[in-house]
């Protein structure tokens, strides 16, 4: 994978937030040769793009956020097949890597919520979608405390 | 001495004009002083004028709507999804508590934003 294709999946996490929303990851899909196909060619492809190394020249964090990112990208799948126990597996698999105040976290447990939510095991989904929700929170008091943009 | 006062006239000129439209400074009774004393006066106008430039460019930049806009849909979806359990689920306390919570969450965003963006969603 390149470094644009990095830096196409790292924007994919600012963006996500359900698996709906897979219009929004278009670039990096089209970088990686998965736009436009159905979820049963896609999911062998990130499959392999997670047993992969990544490059050495990886950053810790870099490597981890693009593992979390294609562990949701799995939860999803599963979710999409209706597979909640795959989905949840696939889900803590990514908070294993870490869980950090960004949006990649924020995304893997919304798939736990939506994973455990399937499976009616609604305190623990309540749980984790507050957690999401708690990230959200801290992302937009960091945003509104950015610069603005000069008109 | 000339020269570091016609560089603090033409600094100052370049303050006003910059402030786009801002009003003008009014005239400085200066010219009866010596010429430090002067050049202290302009000095200072000069850095009110920069501090009222940098505080009239804060009020005119724009916040990121997009981004914001959509760090406020998702607290805001979450609060719903939240309280949809705690709505199937009336005996568990916790649940409705943080319901509660998220609510709270879900105005102060919108609170935040209501100002500066129009968030449709």
């Amino acid at each position: 994978m390149t470094r644009v294709g990095l830096l196409s999946l790292l924007c994919l996490g600012l963006v996500g937030h359900s698996c709906s929303h897979q219009s929004r990851s278009d670039s990096w899909l089209t970088q990686a040769g998965l736009a436009n196909q159905p979820s049963h060619q896609t999911r062998p492809q990130l499959e392999r793009l997670l047993a992969e190394p990544l490059p050495a020249a990886w950053s810790a964090r870099d490597a981890r956020l693009v593992k979390q990112d294609i562990h949701f990208r799995l939860a999803c799948l599963d979710l999409d097949a209706q597979k909640p126990q795959a989905a949840l597996t696939r889900a803590d698999a990514g908070l294993a890597l870490g869980q950090h105040s960004d949006l990649f976290t924020a995304n893997l447990l919304i798939a736990r919520g939506q994973a455990l939510e399937n499976l009616h095991r609604d305190l623990e989904a309540a749980e984790a979608y507050h957690q999401a929700l708690q990230i959200n929170e801290i992302l937009l008091a960091q945003a509104l405390a950015e610069p603005r943009t000069q008109p | 001495m000339i020269r570091l006062y016609a560089i603090s006239l033409l600094a100052l000129f370049l303050s006003a004009c910059a402030s786009g439209g801002a009003q003008p400074p009014a005239p400085l009774p200066v010219s009866d002083l010596p010429d430090l004393e002067r050049l202290i006066v302009y000095a200072n106008s000069i850095d009110q004028l920069s501090r009222q430039l940098d505080e009239e460019r804060q009020a005119q930049a724009r916040p990121d709507c997009p981004k914001l806009c959509g760090l406020a849909h998702n607290i805001c979806h979450l609060a719903e999804k939240i309280c949809e359990i705690a709505e199937r689920n009336p005996d568990h306390q916790r649940i409705e508590t943080k319901c509660a919570e998220a609510q709270v969450s879900c105005k102060k965003a919108r609170q935040q934003l209501a100002q500066d963006c129009h968030c449709r969603r």
